[in-house]
């Protein structure tokens, strides 16, 4: 079973606007698209194309970042439906399945049972699934593949090569643009061709692989169906907004990158014993080198070994455009103590920080060569930015700007009593101090950009109208902050989106809100976060108001409060009004 | 095994001889054999050396850092070396009954072939010029001590040294002695044994840390009663000397870590629990833990003791109660399984007795004063797991 554009399918369910229109889910300019609606492939854009060919081919579409989060979340409600009604499943990727039937025909005919599961995945999650029915996983998937989209297929027992005979051999799994190239060369374009040469000349051609993919073409493949496999590594990597030879710099980046995962496999109480370094130079060459180590999960150790293994890799003077870490052979388990390495200060020293990242964030506490190079301020699936890039101030000598929404007085006024009921039920003091507003955009910036920020921000609110924002219910980031939910509002998104693009400010001075909400509280430790989010995710609330500006407010230093120092109102009178979904 | 000796092997005049049980021959063998590695990297070292002086068989093995010998009486009329090969003898050796067997070796020919009542083996013997020489004890100091105390304190120790090929001083067992007692230590960074006797000691204080391979090997061949072993060590060598034996061997040099200073001396949360039954619990608990890491957690509460442990990638977990006696706050702790069932069964005491002070400082594995044998002071310890926040 193969979700059909699950990603674009997902964020339609999201934003019914998008439904019917050209759609793109990827990163920015130097991005790749990680998904692309059936209206966008008539242009011919395909996964994994670059971004700006995608947006040459079809200029019309509208790219969306893409929340990760949610699409995990939807996969699994998949997962939970496949899980309860078949014996063995294998989640092979985040939208495909394959389900084995084998013995239950007796009971209910394999082919009806499977066309009842999908419907009820259709029926219960909402989003189109396809269905191809066969004697093996090649088969399987060729078929969905076939059927798509949001439709089924059976292939028959001893139909397997028939069926794939007519079809292109693009179409066999393992067949990429490069071998595919290179059969087109043997002069072989349909399966039907693969399936008559002997086997012996693909192996020539193709080595080990040319085999594989022959059974394949000949709908041959006893591989297994095996059930969803623990995560043994993790990772990360940064391509660069500018390639770029400053070792001492991609040190210290390498270094954040670190710090980062070793928090996360600690948070996991993971521990690791393979580290792999990779980059990759500006002529694309990408090298990696790795290294076996003592289980561990000690940040100073794993430095030590990232630093090391990237000095013995980066041999060439060239310019680099990415580099990455990657974490493998995992194993559950915790930190064993060294007699003689870790001296109590040092374990101290991690729990204490641990515990400081947990309440506020991966970033609250980094080391300071990290620290300079935040990596990934947003999350870059979701768009929403991490919660704790906002403790950043870098330069000493920067204001901090707020540029925000203010809810009129009464749902001010109630959104204060629920802070203040908060405060009340689970002793959290913040919860009752802030005033309710809706955060646009968090900027640090010299006095001398002020005037700069303030243009820009005028420009971007000329000829706006107001807009009309609905609250409903709640929800929250991590397990940290729990928030009253926003509707999505596409103008809003555009203005903080065009905000942004005006501004081009690195991504450690600003943070801009993809995700409009407003705080009821934040910085919640795990057990105050798991006794409040069961009250709010039953609770209800809703509301609605005519926003008619922005408000930026500025202050100096962390300690201060924030003044407002200038409005933006919103005067243009237009369908803007009407225009709310 | 039937084996028909070749017509043609006849004895030659130059032939040299020797006769000996073949048992007696094995029984010695054997306690030399563990030092021959499988694959060396001199060739010589395959072979057992044999030097035959006034009617006194030496064997020797050897693999350059350990070589150990032992003395046996046998029947010859000249002074003969010569090297045999270990494999082969050894595996002759193991299918014979008693019996005697004559070893002719043709200098010429650089064969000795063995006689027995079965037949003829006929074997490559190399000159006993290529096997390396054997390191004579010089400018030494010497000490004696039991032999009992020797074998305890290596068994005692050994299992808790360490492997990492970046801390060799840790691969090795540290050995101190002074006027008033004999101490040996041994650590893998994770844990540590203090294993102290006072009925034993040397009038000069003196340490150094011998490598696991021989103490192995001693623990092998030590034996169990009171006489004496005598030990002569200089900077780089150590040799042991008792009944027929003689080892020597390469000390492994650097300054051992500061032990003591890592032994946490302030203690207040005491477990007593019977032995046995932890044992079993944590090695049955184990079970259900990670299978690279091992990891159980103790639970104290008032007088009782919960051993859990889980496996979140395979939904295995698994707890047990145990009453116990404790003194001090109620607590949680993590361990390697594998550590602690090593060290619990390394104690031979019925009660076992664990002082703790905080999750992440060390746990220190005693036997109760009370059963203790008086002379003897053991102290365990071993390091916990990093509980999260």
């Amino acid at each position: 079973m193969d979700m059909d554009c699950f990603f674009i399918s997902v964020s339609r369910l999201l934003n019914s606007k998008l439904v019917g229109k050209p759609v793109i889910v990827g990163g920015g300019e130097r991005g790749v698209v990680a998904a692309c609606s059936y209206e966008t492939r008539k242009f011919g854009v395909h996964s994994a194309m670059p971004m700006k060919q995608a947006l040459r081919l079809c200029p019309d579409a509208i790219v969306i970042r893409g929340d990760y989060d949610e699409y995990s979340k939807r996969s699994d409600e998949v997962a939970q439906i496949i899980h309860e009604a078949v014996p063995l499943y294998e989640r092979s990727s985040i939208d495909e399945f394959y389900i084995d039937l084998s013995g239950m025909e007796k009971f209910f005919g394999c082919y009806k049972y499977a066309t009842e599961l999908r419907e009820k995945i259709i029926h219960e999650t909402g989003l189109p699934i396809s269905l191809g029915m066969s004697a093996n996983k090649t088969v399987s998937k060729v078929a969905t593949d076939e059927a798509k989209p949001n439709n089924q297929m059976k292939i028959d027992f001893g139909e397997e090569k028939n069926f794939l005979a007519p079809l292109s051999v693009r179409k066999i799994p393992m067949i990429g643009e490069k071998t595919y190239q290179l059969l087109r060369s043997m002069g072989i374009e349909w399966v039907k061709t693969l399936q008559e040469m002997p086997v012996e000349l693909m192996e020539n051609v193709l080595g080990e692989n040319g085999i594989i993919i022959w059974r394949k073409a000949n709908g041959i493949d006893n591989s297994p169906v095996e059930p969803y496999r623990e995560q043994k590594s993790i990772s990360t990597e940064e391509t660069f907004d500018r390639d770029t030879i400053d070792v001492a710099m991609l040190k210290n980046i390498l270094i954040a990158m670190t710090e980062k995962l070793c928090f996360r496999i600690r948070s996991e109480h993971k521990l690791t014993s393979c580290i792999t370094v990779k980059i990759r130079y500006s002529n694309f060459d990408t090298h990696t080198m790795q290294c076996r180590i003592p289980y561990t999960s000690h940040d100073h150790v794993l430095i030590g070994h990232v630093k090391e293994l990237f000095e013995k890799l980066y041999n060439r003077r060239l310019l680099i455009r990415l580099v990455g870490v990657k974490f493998s052979h995992l194993v559950g388990g915790l930190q064993q103590i060294d007699l003689f390495d870790d001296r109590e200060e040092i374990i101290n020293l991690y729990q204490a920080m641990d515990r400081m990242r947990r309440v506020y964030g991966a970033h609250a506490v980094e080391r300071a060569v990290a620290g300079n190079y935040s990596l990934r301020s947003f999350n870059p699936f979701s768009g929403i930015a991490n919660e704790q890039n906002q403790i950043r101030p870098k330069d000493e000598s920067a204001n901090e700007y707020l540029l925000l929404l203010s809810p009129p007085s009464t749902v001010k006024k109630e959104i204060a009593e629920i802070k203040k009921e908060f405060h009340e039920k689970y002793q959290h003091h913040s919860a009752a101090q802030s005033v309710p507003h809706i955060t646009l955009a968090h900027l640090w910036l010299n006095a001398d950009g002020e005037e700069n920020l303030i243009r820009s921000i005028e420009e971007v609110n000329r000829h706006q109208a107001p807009i009309k924002l609905s609250l409903k219910n709640f929800g929250c980031f991590g397990t940290h902050t729990i928030y009253v939910d926003i509707m999505h509002n596409s103008i809003l998104t555009r203005l903080v989106k065009s905000l942004k693009e005006k501004l081009q400010l690195h991504r450690s001075q600003s943070f801009f809100s993809f995700k409009p909400h407003i705080t009821i509280a934040r910085g919640l430790t795990e057990e105050k976060f798991k006794s409040a989010i069961t009250d709010f995710q039953k609770r209800e609330y809703s509301a609605s108001f005519i926003a008619c500006g922005m408000t930026l407010l500025k202050r100096s230093s962390p300690q201060d409060n924030y003044l407002t120092i200038k409005e933006f109102e919103w005067t243009e009178v237009s369908e803007a009004v009407n225009g709310w979904q | 095994m039937e084996i028909t000796a070749p017509p043609s092997i006849k004895p030659s005049t130059k032939s040299m001889k020797f006769i000996v049980s073949s048992s007696v021959l094995l029984k010695h063998l054997q306690m030399i054999h563990g030092v021959v590695m499988p694959n060396n990297p001199l060739p010589a070292l395959d072979n057992f050396l044999f030097e035959i002086e006034n009617g006194q068989l030496t064997a020797s093995a050897s693999d350059l850092e350990t070589t150990i010998s032992t003395r046996l009486p046998v029947e010859s009329k000249q002074d003969i070396t010569v090297c045999v090969n270990a494999r082969i003898l050894m595996d002759t050796l193991k299918t014979f009954p008693e019996f005697p067997l004559t070893f002719n070796i043709d200098e010429k020919k650089n064969t000795c072939e063995i006689s027995s009542e079965y037949g003829k083996y006929r074997i490559n013997a190399t000159a006993a010029e290529e096997y390396p020489r054997i390191p004579e004890a010089d400018g030494v100091s010497s000490v004696q001590i039991p032999s009992s105390v020797m074998l305890h304190a290596i068994d005692k120790t050994l299992f808790a040294t360490g492997n990492d090929e970046m801390r060799p001083v840790m691969s090795g067992v540290f050995c101190q002695l002074t006027k008033k007692d004999l101490t040996f230590v041994a650590t893998d960074a994770h844990r540590l044994v203090r294993y102290k006797r006072t009925d034993a000691g040397s009038a000069k204080e003196i340490s150094f840390i011998v490598p696991k391979k021989p103490l192995t090997l001693l623990k092998n061949v030590l034996p169990d009663d009171d006489s004496a072993v005598k030990i002569d060590y200089n900077d780089s060598n150590a040799f042991f000397s008792f009944d027929n034996i003689s080892l020597i061997c390469r000390l492994i040099d650097g300054k051992y870590p500061n032990y003591e200073q890592v032994i946490p001396t302030d203690n207040p949360n005491m477990l007593t629990v019977d032995r046995g039954a932890f044992l079993s619990s944590v090695k049955r608990i184990s079970i259900f833990a990670n299978k690279t890491t091992y990891q159980v957690r103790l639970k104290i509460t008032g007088n009782e003791l919960i051993v859990s442990a889980e496996d979140p990638d395979f939904s295995n977990e698994a707890n047990e109660r145990l009453s116990c006696q404790y003194k001090g706050e109620d607590m949680e702790i993590a361990f390697n399984a594998r550590l602690l069932s090593e060290m619990l069964d390394n104690i031979e005491t019925d009660q076992v007795e664990l002082h703790m002070s905080a999750p992440n400082r060390a746990g220190l594995i005693l036997p109760p004063k009370s059963e203790a044998d008086k002379s003897e002071d053991v102290l365990m310890l071993v390091m916990p797991v990093m509980m999260h926040g």
